[in-house]
C-alpha cells in the first residue's frame, strides 16, 4: 500500500457532494425554504425566474466540515425589468420570510441574507441576483444601507463555476483524472484550513479563495502509469502558490495576500483582510509545504502518515503498526474477472 | 576549385606549394633532417574526401609507416587516417588543402625525425602493410581461414580452395583444428564450406611470438624477415617447429600470433616444396631444397576474435539462459542473445511454425510444420557458431521445477500470455526461486512493447507491473500497456480459433530488442535491481481502429530507458 492509497481513505471521510446522506437534512431544509421566498418573492411581483445552488457543491470541492455545520449557498434570481430598484427590498423579504418559519438569528449580510438552523446544524446563505440579458447583479446591502452601500453589483457566480469546472486546458483524454485531482486538492486544503487555523481566522480564509490559489497554481501530477500522485501534486501545487504574487511582503515577515476573481468583478477576494490574516497564510501555507515534502521524502508509509494527520487533522489517519510475522492478506483483484487485453510475442 | 586560393592557404605553413601540369597537380615540398619531402597531388574534378598526397621520393627515407606503396613504385600514397572517418569543408576546398597539407607535414616530420614512433607506426598497420604483400605475392590476394579457438597450439588441417568463385569459404583453403572437427555445431554452421569434400592438403601449425617486427617491403626480403622473428617464438611453438624439422614436407603453414600496439594480429606462410624435403632452419635449407614461401593473410574463425569484433563479449559465454517462447518477439531474443555472447542457451516452445507466422517470424518457408525451437536452435548456431543450444517442446507451466530452473543465470518468458505468466511468478514467488525473470510482450497496432526484469531480492516483482493505476490494487493488465484495457483488439479472419494480433515484424523486433539488451545488461552487472523499459509506437494504427490509448502512452517520454520496476502500490512488495 503506497501513500496514495492513505490520501484516498482521507478524501473519502472528507468529501461532501449533495447526494451524500450526511446533508439530506440541510438539502431538505433548503428545498423547503427555497419554496416559501419564492412564493413570497412571486407576491411581490417579482417571482424567481431561476435558483441554483452556488459554491462548493456546485464545483464537486465541498468538505465535510469540523463542526458539523453544514453550509449552502442558494442563489435567486429574479427578472431585471421587474425586480425593485432597491436591492435590500427583496432581501428583507427573505429575511421576513425566515422569521416566520421560526429562525431567531436569521440576518441580512452585504452579499446575502443568513440563516442558522441550530438544530440541525444546517446554515444557508440565499444569495440573490437580478438578471438582465445574461448578466448577473448581486443585491448588495445590508438592512440599515443608505443608497450609497448599496446596489445591483454586475457579477459572474455561472462563470465563476464554470471557471473552477473548466477543464479544457488538459488533454482531451486526461481531464476526467486531471479535474478529479484538482478537486480532491481543493478538498485537503480546505480540511488543512479548518485544522490549522484558529476559527475565527479559518472563517476568513475564504474557501473560494483557496480555490482560485490551487486552480491557478495547480501542478498535478500521475505516475507515468497515470496512477494519482496527489501528495506529490499537493507539494508541487503549494510550492507553485507561494512562488507567485498573491502575497506582499508589507512590513518584514507580514505579508498581504491579494487573489482576484477570475470572473466579474474581479474583485480581490481577500479584499479588507488584515496583515495578519495574509502572514498566518503564507506562514502555515510554508509550512504545509515543507512538512508535506518531509512526508514524501520518508519510507515508512505510518510515519508519513503521521505527518499527515498533523496537518490534515483526525480523518487523515494513521494506520496500526504492522504485526510481525503475519504475513500480507491474500490480495483481492479489484477489476473484473475477466478483461480483454490483447498483447502478444 | 579555385586553385590560386589554394596556394594562398598552404603558403601560411611551413613549406613551399606550387601548381604543376597546367594547374593539374599540387606540389609540396619541405625539409625534415636535411631530406627534402615532395608531395605531390593531383586535382580531383570534385572534392568529397580528405585530398590523397603522394610522397615521391619514398625511397629515400626507408620503410616508413602510413606510406603504402606497390612493389617497385617510386611513390607511395600517404594514409594520413580513414577517409569514412573525417568530414571534409567541401565548400571551402581551401581550407581543405591547409589542413590536410599540415597534418602531411606533421606526420611525415614526426616519422621521419622519430625511428621509434616510425617503428611503433608500422607495427600497429602490420594488417595493411601484409595486405600489401599478399596482394603482391604470386597468386595474389591470398587469404588462409583459420577455425579454432584462438589459443591453442595444436596443428590443424589444410584443406584446399573447393571453387574458384563463390562463398570466399569455398574459394579459400580452410585450416581446421583437429578440436573443431568433431564440433558439430561449428560442422553445421560451415555446412557451406562442403569441408568433409576437402581432401586434406597439409598441415599448419600455429606460432606465438613474443616479439614482432614490422613486415618487409617486399616478398624479396620475405625468408630473411622470416628468420629474424620466428627467433621470438614462444617455447611451445619452438617445440612444434622442431617437431616438423623432423619429418619431410611437400607443403604447410605456419600461422603466426603476435601482439601490436592496436591488438592481436594473425598471418601465416605457405611453405611448398618441389619434392618432400626437411623444414629449413636456415636459409640455407632454403636453396637446397627449393622452397618458396607465400605471404598469407588470415581470416580467423575463432570465438575469442569474432565475438568481441562482432560486438558480442566472451565473459557471457559461460552464462546459461532459458527462453520460453519461440514466436516472433522469442526467436529475434535467441538471435540477439547469442550474439552478445550468450553461450548456453535453452529453448522451449510447444509450438509448430506455421505459414501464418511467417513474414513476421525470422524463420522460413522451409521450416514449416518443425518444431519453432528445432528450426531456431539451427538458424542461432548457423549464425552464432558457439553456442550450445538445447531445444525443448514444454510448454512455461512444465517448468515450475525449482530444480530446473535454479540451474539457469537468467529466465525469458516471451509468450504474451498474462495468465500464464501470473501463475509463473506466483509460483517462483512461493517457491523462492533465486533467478531472474525478464518478461516480454508486445501491443498490437504497432503502439509499443515492454519488457520487465524481476530480480529477486531486490524492489520490485512481476506483479508491480499489474498494479491497477485506478484502485491501487492488483489488475488484471499490465501498467505498462499503451491501449486501454477492455477493447476488441484481437482480429480474424476466418471466424473462432483463427484470431490474431496484428503487428508486424518490426514491432516484434523492437521487443526482442528490449527485452534482450535487458538481459545483457543484466548478465553482466550492469542491471542489479528489478527494472522495466518500453518502447512507443505511433498510433496512428490504433486511431484508425478507434482504439484509445493509456494514460501512460500519452504521456511516456522514456522510450528505451530502462526504469525501476517497483510500485509502491505492489501489494506483494510490502508484504516481503
Amino acid at each position: 500500500m503506497g501513500i496514495q492509497t492513505h490520501f484516498d481513505k482521507f478524501h473519502n471521510k472528507i468529501k461532501l457532494g449533495r447526494e451524500d446522506d450526511a446533508y439530506k437534512k440541510a438539502r431538505d431544509r433548503d428545498d423547503s425554504i427555497k419554496k416559501d421566498v419564492a412564493s413570497a418573492f412571486q407576491s411581490a411581483g417579482y417571482p424567481v425566474v431561476k435558483d441554483f445552488i452556488q459554491g462548493s457543491l456546485k464545483t464537486h470541492t465541498g468538505i465535510i466540515p469540523i463542526s458539523g455545520d453544514y453550509d449552502i449557498d442558494r442563489a435567486l434570481v429574479i427578472e431585471d425589468d421587474v425586480a425593485p430598484e432597491n436591492p435590500v427590498t427583496p432581501k428583507k423579504k427573505t429575511l421576513e420570510v425566515l422569521e416566520e418559519r421560526g429562525f431567531k438569528n436569521a440576518k441580512i449580510k452585504k452579499p446575502c441574507v443568513t440563516a442558522d438552523y441550530t438544530g440541525d446544524n444546517v446554515h444557508i446563505d440565499f444569495i440573490i441576483y437580478k438578471l438582465s440579458g445574461d448578466q448577473h447583479y448581486l443585491a448588495v446591502g445590508k438592512g440599515s444601507s443608505d443608497e450609497k452601500n448599496r446596489e445591483w453589483a454586475a457579477t459572474d457566480p455561472c462563470g465563476l463555476t464554470d471557471w473552477i469546472n473548466d477543464d479544457s486546458l488538459f488533454g482531451v483524454d486526461d481531464r476526467k483524472e486531471v479535474l478529479a485531482q484538482f478537486r480532491r486538492l481543493v478538498r485537503y486544503i480546505k480540511r488543512w484550513r479548518d485544522v490549522q487555523f484558529s476559527e475565527s481566522v479559518a472563517s476568513k480564509v475564504y474557501s473560494i479563495g483557496l480555490t482560485v490559489l490551487v486552480k491557478e497554481q495547480l501542478q498535478y501530477s500521475f505516475s507515468t502509469e497515470g496512477a494519482r500522485q496527489d501528495l506529490q501534486a499537493l507539494i508541487n501545487t503549494v510550492g507553485a502558490i507561494l512562488d507567485s504574487n498573491y502575497f506582499t511582503e508589507e512590513e518584514t515577515g507580514k505579508y498581504r495576500v491579494c487573489v482576484d476573481l477570475p470572473k466579474e468583478p474581479w474583485r480581490n477576494i481577500f479584499d479588507g483582510s488584515s496583515l495578519d490574516t495574509g502572514t498566518q497564510i503564507y506562514n502555515k501555507l510554508s509550512r504545509l509545504k515543507e512538512q508535506l515534502i518531509k512526508a514524501e521524502g520518508l519510507s515508512d508509509e505510518r510515519e508519513q502518515c503521521k505527518i499527515l494527520n498533523d496537518l490534515f487533522g483526525k480523518d487523515f489517519e494513521i494506520p496500526e503498526p504492522p504485526k510481525g510475522g503475519s504475513k500480507s492478506e491474500k490480495a483481492k483483484y479489484s477489476s473484473a474477472g475477466i478483461v480483454t487485453a490483447s498483447v502478444g510475442a | 576549385m579555385n586553385k590560386e586560393l589554394i596556394l594562398s592557404h598552404i603558403s601560411g605553413l611551413d613549406c613551399t606549394a606550387r601548381l604543376v601540369e597546367a594547374g593539374c597537380k599540387l606540389v609540396v615540398e619541405f625539409v625534415v633532417n636535411e631530406k627534402n619531402v615532395t608531395l605531390i597531388h593531383t586535382f580531383p574534378d570534385e572534392l568529397i574526401s580528405m585530398p590523397k598526397f603522394y610522397l615521391s621520393n619514398v625511397q629515400d627515407f626507408g620503410k616508413l609507416a602510413h606510406i603504402l606503396t606497390n612493389q617497385n613504385d617510386e611513390s607511395g600514397e600517404v594514409c594520413i587516417t580513414d577517409a569514412l572517418s573525417t568530414a571534409i569543408n567541401t565548400d571551402q576546398p581551401e581550407l581543405a588543402y591547409r589542413d590536410t597539407v599540415d597534418k602531411h607535414l606533421q606526420l611525415l616530420t614526426q616519422l621521419i625525425e622519430d625511428p621509434a614512433y616510425n617503428h611503433a607506426e608500422q607495427l600497429r598497420e602490420f594488417d595493411a602493410h601484409w595486405k600489401i604483400l599478399c596482394d603482391n605475392a604470386a597468386g595474389g590476394s591470398n587469404e588462409l581461414f583459420v577455425v579454432w579457438d584462438g589459443n591453442s597450439s595444436e596443428s590443424m588441417q589444410v584443406r584446399p580452395p573447393r571453387l574458384e568463385t563463390g562463398s570466399d569459404l569455398q574459394t579459400k583453403p580452410v585450416a581446421l583444428a583437429g578440436s573443431y572437427t568433431s564440433d558439430r555445431n561449428l560442422t553445421y554452421a560451415l555446412a557451406i564450406a562442403k569441408l568433409e569434400t576437402r581432401q586434406v592438403i597439409g598441415k599448419a601449425i600455429s606460432i606465438w611470438l613474443s616479439h614482432l617486427e614490422p613486415p618487409p617491403a617486399t616478398q624479396y626480403n620475405l625468408l630473411e624477415w622470416y628468420f629474424r622473428i620466428v627467433a621470438f617464438a614462444d617455447q611451445p611453438s619452438q617445440r612444434e617447429l622442431r617437431k616438423l624439422r623432423k619429418k619431410k614436407y611437400r607443403e604447410f603453414w605456419l600461422v603466426f600470433s603476435a601482439q601490436i600496439p592496436n591488438g592481436e594480429t594473425m598471418f601465416a606462410l605457405h611453405w611448398n616444396a618441389c619434392s618432400r624435403s626437411t623444414f629449413p632452419a636456415s636459409l640455407d635449407g632454403i636453396e637446397a631444397d627449393n622452397w618458396t614461401v607465400t605471404p598469407y593473410r588470415v581470416r580467423s574463425i575463432s570465438p575469442s576474435a569474432l565475438i568481441p569484433r562482432g560486438g558480442g563479449s566472451l565473459d557471457l559465454k559461460g552464462m546459461s539462459v532459458l527462453l520460453v517462447g519461440c514466436g516472433s518477439v522469442g526467436s529475434e531474443i535467441a538471435l540477439r542473445l547469442t550474439s552478445a555472447g550468450v553461450g548456453q542457451l535453452t529453448l522451449s516452445d510447444p509450438d509448430k511454425f506455421s505459414e501464418e507466422n511467417l513474414y513476421r517470424h525470422i524463420l522460413s518457408v522451409r521450416d514449416i510444420g518443425r518444431l519453432k525451437t528445432e528450426a531456431l536452435a539451427e538458424l542461432v548456431i548457423q549464425k552464432n557458431p558457439w553456442v550450445t543450444i538445447d531445444a525443448f517442446d514444454k510448454s512455461l507451466q512444465e517448468f515450475r521445477n525449482p530444480v530446473i530452473l535454479n540451474k539457469f543465470d537468467l529466465v525469458i518468458v516471451a509468450i504474451g500470455c498474462s495468465n500464464v505468466e501470473r501463475v509463473f511468478a506466483e509460483f517462483c514467488n512461493q517457491e523462492a526461486i533465486n533467478v531472474p525473470v525478464i518478461n516480454c510482450w508486445l501491443e498490437g497496432f504497432g503502439i509499443g512493447g515492454h519488457a520487465i526484469i524481476s530480480i529477486p531480492s531486490t524492489k520490485g516483482c512481476w506483479h508491480c507491473a499489474y498494479v491497477d493505476p485506478k484502485t491501487l490494487t492488483r489488475g488484471l493488465t499490465s501498467n505498462l500497456n499503451f491501449l486501454s484495457p477492455g477493447q476488441m483488439i484481437m482480429r480474424n479472419h476466418r471466424g473462432c480459433g483463427t484470431q490474431f494480433l496484428p503487428y508486424n515484424g518490426i514491432a516484434a523486433g523492437y521487443t526482442a530488442a528490449i527485452a534482450a539488451d535487458l538481459a545483457v545488461r543484466f548478465l553482466e552487472g550492469q542491471i542489479t535491481s528489478s527494472s522495466k523499459v518500453s518502447w512507443k509506437g505511433v498510433d496512428v494504427e490504433a486511431k484508425r481502429a478507434s482504439l484509445t490509448t493509456t494514460w501512460r502512452y500519452r504521456h511516456f517520454t522514456d522510450s528505451l530507458h530502462i526504469l525501476p520496476l517497483h510500485d509502491n502500490n505492489c501489494d506483494l512488495c510490502v508484504a516481503r
